[in-house]
């Protein structure tokens, strides 16, 4: 049982609690919902949800019927403050100013006292204000990243000067030292998604228990897990659902970035049907077809460009244009035959496309 | 018969298992650039660092462009960390010019079926 609490709600415990500022009601979206799912999960008598989204853990950030009851319980179990001076007799499950004056008068640390097989744990509850980035934090979390694309750029400049020179030398390519690439590295993230309080590992060089992890530019995690065995880990914080490149900062330097989803129960799943052509020129338009596409946010990666926030009018189709910098030379002296195999996924605030697909560049 | 069987598993063994298959060396590394070799159908894989040893170090490995095909959600790119065996020595990869192919220097060939992070 404390394993579990562990895992749902981070190694992080706070005194911090959220301030509501705006009304929420039914169908409301956001970090706000997070956190008024949490605290009405604080209480048995108010609970969202014991099992599935919405229950203590998996608290979602969108207002359904479920939160709607849940606040409607709220409201009537502290009528006298909610209810009665705006005369009403029963709940109606919005959350206008009384409703968040009583949230916001809460204790700013709850403590939850959970009595299982006799065992009494106390925790508090961090919600997604605890993880917001303060001014001395922010950092830009594409620098791995930029170190990374100045090595590309040397590559490609060399390599597209020999071509130039239309000679049959041996290309002369830039030296590059270990100091050129950043000295933090994600190799990987697993799972690369999940709801709130999923334990993910991470592997990599020069991550400890003293790195501290962004979800972007807003969110921060500020301790890596590190078990006995030096294994490292972290549980996904209460922030709103969507797609975050992940980047680990280890004393001053900063990795190179990852994408993680953090994932919506709601959400539809991404999947590529078929892409055309499967043989397309240097400069052709490639159209995905599938399904789960967002309206705007979707990243295509391709081994060679990778497309942000690519649009989809019918959340069906994609279209991009295939004109990748770094094979525009070898494009200019080709012989429009040779076929070179690119590979292609997409990932969204939804998740990650189900499969890769390949497709070829006519060169 | 027999010597038609036994002279077919000398042949194999000679020609078909590449003699330097006992010399593959683990690598790790953190792809940085791809390039195709439109001149020797491989693919130019750069990393930045580059594991070979205790030691890291940055270069080039090239990758047989076929085997690319046997991949799902495992084809080198770049963002990916590699890892797997070489076969050292010079692989270089040939690109088209126009006119000519020119080589690009690699420190030697990527096992297929490298594994791949990301």
């Amino acid at each position: 049982m404390t394993a579990l609490l562990i895992l749902l709600y981070g190694a992080h415990v706070s005194a911090q609690n959220t301030q509501f500022t705006a009304n929420l009601s039914f169908g409301s979206m956001g970090t706000q919902v997070i956190a008024l799912q949490q605290i009405l999960n604080r209480d048995e008598s108010t609970r969202v949800a014991s099992i599935g989204p919405g229950s203590p853990g998996n608290e979602t950030s969108y207002f359904g019927s479920l939160t709607k009851s849940a606040v409607i319980k709220f409201q009537e179990k502290y009528a006298n403050e909610i209810l009665v001076p705006a005369g009403l007799s029963r709940g109606n499950g919005y959350v206008g100013p009384l409703t968040r004056a009583k949230l916001n008068a809460l204790p700013a640390s709850v403590v939850n006292t959970i009595v299982a097989n006799s065992l009494v744990i106390t925790t508090t509850v961090a919600t997604s204000t605890d993880y917001l980035v303060k001014d001395g934090e922010k950092i830009d979390i594409y620098l791995g990243d930029k170190m990374i694309e100045g090595v590309q750029n040397k590559i490609t400049s060399a390599i597209n000067s020999a071509i130039a020179s239309q000679s049959t030398a041996t290309a002369t390519m830039p030296f590059i030292t270990t100091s050129d690439v950043p000295s933090i590295v994600i190799k990987e993230l697993s799972p690369q998604f999940g709801g709130l309080g999923t334990r993910v590992s991470i592997t990599g060089t020069g991550i400890s228990s003293n790195s501290a992890l962004y979800f972007g530019s807003n969110y921060i995690v500020r301790t890596v897990n590190q078990d006995s065995l030096g294994n490292l880990s972290f549980a996904v914080p209460p922030i709103p659902p969507a797609r975050y490149d992940i980047a680990i900062k280890t004393g001053s330097a900063v990795s190179n970035t990852a994408a993680f989803v953090i994932t919506d129960p709601k959400n539809p799943s991404v999947h590529i049907q078929s892409i055309y052509p499967v043989d397309i020129k240097y400069g052709g338009t490639l159209t995905i077809t599938g399904s789960g596409f967002s309206p705007q946010n979707n990243v295509v990666v391709t081994t060679y460009q990778k497309f942000i926030n690519v649009s989809s009018f019918d959340g069906k189709t994609l279209v991009v244009q295939i004109s990748p910098d770094s094979l525009r030379e070898l494009a200019k002296v080709g012989r429009g035959t040779d076929k070179v195999p690119v590979s292609l996924y997409i990932v969204n605030e939804y998740g990650f496309s189900n499969s890769e697909k390949l497709f070829n560049i006519l060169l | 018969m027999k010597k038609l069987i036994l002279g077919s598993i000398i042949f194999f063994s000679v020609t078909i298992i590449p003699s330097s298959a006992y010399a593959q060396v683990p690598f790790g590394g953190l792809e940085v650039s791809i390039f195709p070799c439109t001149c020797s159908a491989q693919f130019l894989h750069y990393f930045a660092p580059l594991w070979l040893g205790p030691v890291p170090a940055t270069g080039a490995l090239t990758y047989p462009m076929g085997a690319t095909t046997a991949f799902l959600f495992g084809i080198l790119k770049p963002g990916s960390w590699a890892l797997g065996t070489y076969t050292p020595g010079v692989q270089a990869c040939w690109v088209w010019a126009g006119k000519f192919c020119f080589p690009i220097p690699s420190l030697g060939a990527i096992t297929p079926f490298t594994g791949t992070s990301l």
